[in-house]
């Protein structure tokens, strides 16, 4: 090597050792902190390693659950004592589902229930509407046949929920599927729909996907139990025979059949919704001039809305606005016309946490002054504008082992006419093992119905095992 | 002969040096991830008593442009089964990615605001944001050294989010991230979080060579605050397969409610 090119090789070394110096960083402060890798080997047992799974085209699957409910206010109805303990619900759901091939797929499911708590009770004289709605169920819930016609079409055919909208605690322009009422506050947003039976078909294009329905099941609403705890209907209408006043259930006639539509815009940061439907009400109107002849009857309306979805950041805003036409009251002639407009946002910047509010106004077209009297013969408890405000925040702790939820919904501007807050804990105690405990206050307001419930509040738990 | 391996020496450290933390970050994402690829994900969630909860997943994916289309489809425990979500992660970072879940007990698809990616994704130890990929613009990279993991050379890099929207989107301060210098591969990482001086200790357990790509099988990440582990997950993947015919149709909210 000749001295001239070993000083050149050196001086290379040195040159690139400055390079490297410059992008080199202080390492001072993260010593400690990198130890940390050297003992977090961890051994993860044989059952949990992987393997490669064959999967069945048939799946039978479901839950077991155990609710109970304390009600810790005195508050009697119809000679009943609903203070203590007031529910001991034993339930099971099942659901079995087949794979027929890459396209079609079946469904059955049911649910049943028995709650204890009426036989626990034998002094207390239940009434055989409220045995009817809360000691026993054994339902068919979503049954259907699912199925691609073309690469751009399918099918749904059977019982099943359609949920349209963008808000999660008000309903505007979801009115596909009827509610289960009967426990007002109380009942798993899960549980809350109930399937309906019904052809759809859906036509995706692009970012649209447009979808039609026929709905031949004229299924109604479950509504709480008349002189029970959360009906007490002689504490809210000013005449209330005894029985109370017969719900017909509409037939599933040709007369009855429900149409729907909605056309579904996905894009980058915002989605759109149309619909039109011509559905059965959300509510029942009292037929009938005297209480011996009077039924409660549910009728068709109609309905067109859109409802909006836009992404900013951590915020999703959320509109909707339902124009119903033909709705019927008890106290007018004549059925009326309503403007339901919804707007709200979600926020999720907060780790962990999803905070959320809706509000919404109910405008009643051509309202008469009968319509808000108290002391009608029929009375219908509605304003020509109704405000509904729904607060929710929910946030997950120690890896979503544990949710922390609260909801409150009031009605009116400024909340004088109630409504109910609920606060509940989920707790995973265990792979496919759920508890749930919490409190509801039923807050009293101007109006009968929430001054009525109003000390219905309860601490309540459930617990869940999935399979 | 010393003068030769003076200069194969000089030449070597002058490929390696001649990468800035910069370069290599770039390296690292732009590395062959696969595409049209399918997998099963076993998620352990195991907390500071030991004791574990699993999740079992199936995801697919796919490139669009500079763009990632992902669907993951939760296939056990029975209370989540079904579960989905959809994200199309965008390369330009000041575009906030779409993502949307499905949730069957509400039989409902649901849009997320995916701004803040520093929540935990579905209860593990790892973030939304760890989950997509960083945008190499958004950081400073500093090498602090060459050292080993596991066997294989690495730099040992000091990552640092130029701006506060970026430690607020991530609930990272900064990462130290080590990259295998032959395939470009972070295989360890330890990030410090925004809150409660915790740090996050992320390693690749696992990589195979799967269709010439550098596939991470298994990986962990474990949160402790100081010495103590707070808790633990890990990701196992099985059935990875790349070069599915996976049309751009499956990533929609049409697959979210009509499920696998």
């Amino acid at each position: 090597m000749t001295p001239k090119l070993l000083k050149l090789s050196l001086i290379s070394l040195l040159t690139l050792s400055s390079l490297y110096a410059d992008e080199s960083a202080d390492l001072d402060g993260f010593g400690g902190d990198l130890d940390g890798f050297s003992d977090t080997e961890i051994s993860v047992d044989q059952e949990t390693l992987p393997q490669e799974q064959s999967q069945s085209n048939y799946t039978l699957s479901g839950n077991l659950a155990f609710k109970t409910s304390y009600g810790y206010r005195s508050h009697n109805v119809d000679s009943v004592d609903y203070s203590g303990f007031n529910q001991a619900q034993a339930s099971t759901y099942l659901q079995f589902d087949a794979k027929l091939s890459d396209d079609w797929k079946v469904r059955i499911s049911g649910d049943a229930f028995y709650d204890a708590i009426y036989d626990l009770h034998p002094s207390n004289n239940y009434n055989q509407d409220t045995l009817d709605t809360y000691k026993t169920q054994l339902r068919l819930d979503d049954t259907y046949i699912q199925g691609r016609l073309t690469k751009d079409i399918d099918i749904k055919i059977g019982r099943q929920i359609v949920v349209w909208g963008k808000s999660d605690s008000i309903r505007i322009t979801d009115v596909i599927n009827p509610l289960d009422n009967r426990l007002p506050g109380m009942t798993d947003i899960k549980d809350l729909r109930l399937s309906t039976s019904m052809a759809k078909f859906d036509y995706y294009i692009d970012s649209w996907n447009f979808s039609a329905m026929a709905i031949f099941e004229s299924r109604i609403f479950l509504e709480a139990a008349p002189r029970s705890e959360f009906f007490p209907v002689d504490s809210i209408f000013p005449i209330a025979p005894n029985p109370f006043i017969d719900l017909v259930q509409p037939s599933n006639s040709l007369d009855d059949m429900q149409f729907a539509f909605a056309a579904n815009g996905i894009f980058s940061g915002w989605d759109l919704s149309f619909y039109a439907a011509d559905v059965l009400d959300s509510k029942w109107h009292m037929q009938g001039t005297n209480p011996s002849n009077m039924k409660r009857v549910v009728s068709k309306i109609q309905m067109v809305g859109s409802a909006i979805n836009v992404v900013r950041g951590s915020w999703l805003f959320k509109s909707e606005v339902a124009y119903m036409h033909g709705i019927k009251y008890n106290s007018t002639a004549d059925a009326k016309n309503r403007l339901d407009v919804l707007v709200g946002f979600d926020y999720m910047g907060i780790k962990d946490t999803l905070l959320s509010i809706e509000i919404a106004n109910r405008h009643i077209f051509e309202h008469e002054d009968s319509m808000s009297d108290y002391n009608a013969v029929k009375p219908d408890f509605v304003d020509k504008n109704e405000l509904q405000t729904a607060l929710r925040a929910s946030r997950s702790f120690q890896n979503d082992t544990i949710n922390a939820n609260a909801l409150v919904s009031m009605f009116g501007a400024s909340w004088e006419y109630g409504g109910f807050a609920r606060v509940w804990v989920e707790y995973e105690l265990m792979n496919s093992v759920n508890a749930n405990f919490g409190v509801v206050d039923y807050i009293s307001g101007d109006k009968p119905f929430t001054a009525a419930i109003s000390d219905n509040d309860r601490v309540f738990a459930d617990i869940t095992y999935s399979f | 002969m010393f003068l030769k391996l003076l200069l194969i020496t000089a030449l070597s450290l002058t490929s390696l040096f001649a990468l800035t933390g910069k370069e290599i970050a770039q390296k690292v994402h732009d590395r062959d991830e696969g595409d049209n690829s399918t997998s099963k994900m076993k998620m352990t969630l195991i907390d500071k008593n030991g004791k574990k909860r699993i999740r079992d997943l199936k995801t697919f994916t796919k490139e669009k442009g500079e763009d990632t289309l992902k669907l993951m489809f939760f296939l056990t425990p029975a209370d989540v089964k079904n579960t989905a979500f959809l994200t199309y992660d965008y390369e330009d970072s000041d575009r906030d990615d779409d993502q949307w879940l499905y949730l069957p007990e509400l039989q409902k698809v649901k849009r997320i605001a995916s701004s803040d990616k520093s929540s935990s994704f579905m209860g593990s130890d790892f973030t939304y944001s760890d989950m997509t990929s960083r945008n190499v613009e958004d950081y400073t990279y500093k090498v602090m050294k060459e050292t080993k993991v596991g066997g294989d050379k690495v730099w040992q890099m000091l990552v640092t989010p130029k701006s506060e929207k970026t430690v607020e989107e991530t609930g990272y301060t900064k990462s130290i991230v080590f990259v295998r210098q032959d395939n470009f591969v972070i295989v360890q990482a330890l990030n410090y979080i925004k809150a409660g001086k915790k740090l996050k200790y992320m390693q690749v357990k696992g990589l195979k060579l799967i269709d010439g790509i550098w596939t991470p099988t298994e990986m962990q990440m474990v949160t402790k605050k100081g010495k103590k582990m707070l808790h633990k997950t890990v990701f196992k993947f099985t059935e990875i397969k790349y070069n599915q015919k996976l049309d751009e149709s499956l990533f929609t909210t049409r697959t979210l409610e009509r499920g696998l």
